[in-house]
């Protein structure tokens, strides 16, 4: 049995049509999001209208970096004062020598300035490489800065979705959407930094009642 | 008595009299062997005779559990209430249920009575274990079940899958009343236990389960007792260093002879008359001497199928044949597992057993394709950084002779990167994608776009160097943590059509479990 193997075959979707060396490479916004912009308010009406056609993959809601970084902040500052508690009390009870104090404490400042650079930078970096895209057949979902991934998940194969929002999101107005299907690994695929009308619009169009799946 | 009478399929019923004795017994089974040795040989600290008082709550617990069960065959749905304090009632619609097993030991079949497990996609425990049912009951349950399963959805399903547009659809209703029977697609002989005997050495559990015994009450036979026995045996009392090598090689020999002995010991009674039936959709799956078990498994709810091979496996020409289902749960007894379709089969047979349990699969006519050989380069540089590091390693610690190990390891780490790469190909075909690779363990898997839940392509750091990308395939069951098929090493162009097509052809079908 020959293979037939074309390239897009699912017509009307994008497929990696760019001449890019990366299939997962995608046009990266030349600035970074800003936070305060007003959004519309999508429905699901304006998925079919807007996101079914449009060929542009969609980014995901600019607060989604403010709040990466609040999340990031607040674990620097737990892990951070973990960090110098211990190493203090170390110092303090332990007693080590002189080269070991100074050694012990530039690894500790360093991982600390580490963990402050990642907790401010790489949610900017990370956004970039984010993006989703609803179409009649399903969504599909890329993310990852090093190792990137673009996973598909086809409407047929939605078991039920939740939209979850928690404290932090909610202060930003984000909402992330959980997809569960009957697969293992792809038992729950989160789709986070989503404005919560957004992950709504979306919801609604995975769910909707004409899949005909019977379980 | 309520049993007794299985054709009123609309009430309560209860579970069998003798129930009471599975239970107490299922639940001391675990205490048995230790109290019999402590019978028997009065070791041990005396905490074993303590716990034999946990009889007494269990034998409560029995008799409350067959007082408060009962389960009614309704029109959708299966029904099992339990429970005295914390009553739960349980319904298990009829298109959830994956398959019935049935599960008879030695005393099962003289009482007969059958432990009936029902399975659900669910997937982690069976739904509902009743345990037991007098045969007739379990035979009616069958019967109600898959009549009520098979019969509103059967049309669109099969059609959904491909599957069996020849075959009229209301074919499996009324055969599947009678679960014994079915055409037999495959069958292990004596011989072929006795190769899977040697090939599984499962020798190694009964001699672990014995050691673990000896350990727990002590009774190590020690060094002196040993020369006691071999002096008695062998009638030496000088022990020259010849005469202890050839005691301890001998003493190998046969420990090697035996433990396959026992291995096929085991598999000749445990897998006794291992047959593949199928009836319509329905497959079939009987084995076991003394203890019986019967699987169903419906053909449509196949998830994935792999033929394993290891290496002894080869030489024997042999490979085993594993359906993966939604509901599919290892079996807790050593060894033998549910979704075996074939535990040992001629390899010449492959493509006759696949087109009976998978007619879209066909084995012969895959069109495979290799793994970029380019790959081989990276797997290589992956292993001789290893090997460095091993070398640097022992070269410190063991000079000068630890340098020395870097120089095996080189061609070793080549011809490890060269068979990985060789092994590993994929192919897609009109109804399934395939993917094999090992060559130690092999193993070929197909999985049926229809099955597909979710598609990615991943790039990593070193594929993007390399040009290439993997492609992940992901199917209800894979098993915990890993995906149905990862195609690792492929030409980044490949992958994205991979990609794409897997794609489409899931969005193409329909997902029915």
């Amino acid at each position: 049995m020959p293979i037939r193997l074309i390239a897009g075959l699912s017509s009307g979707e994008p497929e990696f049509v760019s001449s890019d060396p990366s299939p997962l490479e995608q046009s990266i916004p030349s600035e970074a999001p800003v936070a305060d912009e007003v959004l519309a308010v999508p429905t699901v009406d304006d998925v079919r209208a807007v996101w079914l056609t449009d060929e542009s993959k969609q980014t995901l809601h600019p607060n989604f970096v403010p709040c990466e970084r609040l999340v990031g902040w607040i674990v620097v500052a737990v892990l951070g004062t973990a960090v110098i508690i211990f190493t203090g009390l170390w110092f303090w009870f332990g007693d080590p020598s002189l080269i070991v104090q100074t050694s012990v404490g530039i690894a500790v400042l360093a991982l600390l300035a580490v963990l402050c650079w990642s907790a401010q930078y790489w949610p900017p970096i990370d956004y970039r490489y984010r993006s989703f895209h609803v179409s009649v057949t399903g969504i599909q979902i890329r993310k990852g800065v090093l190792w990137r991934s673009v996973m598909d998940v086809p409407k047929s194969r939605v078991q039920h979705t939740d939209v979850n929002q928690g404290p932090i999101e909610r202060k930003y107005g984000l909402a992330h959407l959980v997809i569960h299907t009957a697969g293992t690994i792809s038992a729950s695929v989160k789709l986070e930094g989503l404005g919560h009308e957004t992950a709504v619009a979306i919801r609604d169009h995975l769910m909707e009642a004409d899949r005909g799946d019977a379980v | 008595m309520p049993s007794d009478k299985p054709e009123e399929t609309g009430s309560f019923q209860r579970l069998h009299p003798t129930s009471l004795l599975f239970t107490i017994g299922g639940a001391l089974k675990g205490f048995l062997v230790p109290a019999l040795i402590f019978l028997v040989l009065r070791k041990g600290e005396g905490y074993e005779f303590w716990g034999m008082l946990i009889a007494v709550p269990v034998t409560l617990y029995a008799v409350f559990k067959y007082i408060s069960l009962r389960y009614r065959l309704g029109d959708e749905e299966l029904i099992v209430k339990e429970g005295i304090f914390n009553r739960t009632e349980r319904h298990v619609p009829y298109q959830r249920i994956q398959n019935i097993d049935t599960k008879r030991n030695i005393v099962h079949r003289f009482l007969k009575v059958t432990d009936v497990i029902v399975q659900t996609a669910s997937g982690t425990a069976p739904e509902a274990t009743l345990r037991v049912l007098s045969d007739e009951a379990a035979d009616v349950m069958r019967k109600h079940v898959f009549a009520r399963r098979t019969a509103p959805s059967t049309t669109p399903t099969i059609i959904a899958d491909g599957l069996e547009t020849s075959e009229p659809a209301a074919a499996p209703a009324p055969a599947a009343a009678i679960p014994e029977d079915g055409r037999v697609v495959a069958r292990a002989r004596i011989r072929d236990l006795i190769v899977f005997g040697i090939i599984s050495n499962r020798g190694m559990l009964a001699v672990a389960a014995l050691l673990g015994v000896f350990w727990q009450f002590d009774v190590m036979p020690s060094k002196e007792q040993i020369g006691r026995w071999a002096e008695a045996v062998l009638g030496v009392r000088e022990w020259t260093w010849l005469f202890s090598s050839v005691v301890v090689i001998v003493g190998i020999l046969t420990a090697v002879v035996l433990l396959r002995l026992l291995s096929i010991l085991w598999a000749v009674l445990s897998l006794y008359d291992f047959k593949l039936l199928r009836d319509g959709d329905e497959l079939r799956t009987r084995f076991g001497l003394l203890t019986e078990h019967a699987l169903a498994i419906p053909r449509h709810r196949i998830q994935l199928m792999d033929i394993e091979a290891t290496l002894l496996h080869r030489w024997f020409k042999r490979v085993a044949i594993r359906a993966r289902t939604a509901g599919a749960i290892q079996n807790q007894e050593a060894g033998t597992s549910r979704d075996w379709l074939m535990p040992i089969l001629r390899r010449s047979t492959i493509p006759d057993l696949l087109s009976e349990v998978q007619p879209e699969l066909d084995y012969t006519g895959v069109p495979w394709r290799p793994v970029e050989r380019r790959a081989r380069r990276r797997v290589f540089a992956k292993l001789l950084f290893l090997s460095l590091a091993v070398t640097i390693t022992l070269g410190v610690t063991l000079r000068p002779w630890g340098w020395l190990t870097g120089i095996p390891l080189i061609p070793l780490a080549w011809l490890y990167a060269h068979i990985r790469v060789k092994s590993m190909g994929y192919a897609l075909t009109s109804q399934a994608i395939w993917f094999k690779s090992g060559w130690f363990y092999w193993r070929c898997r197909a999985v049926r776009y229809s099955k597909i839940q979710a598609v990615t392509l991943i790039e990593s750091p070193f594929d993007r160097r390399h040009r290439m990308a993997s492609v992940k395939v992901d199917t209800a069951n894979a098993g915990t943590g890993t995906d149905a098929i990862a195609i690792p090493y492929l030409n980044v162009e490949d992958a994205k059509e991979v990609h794409g097509r897997l794609k489409s052809e899931a969005v193409g079908t329909e997902f029915k479990w």
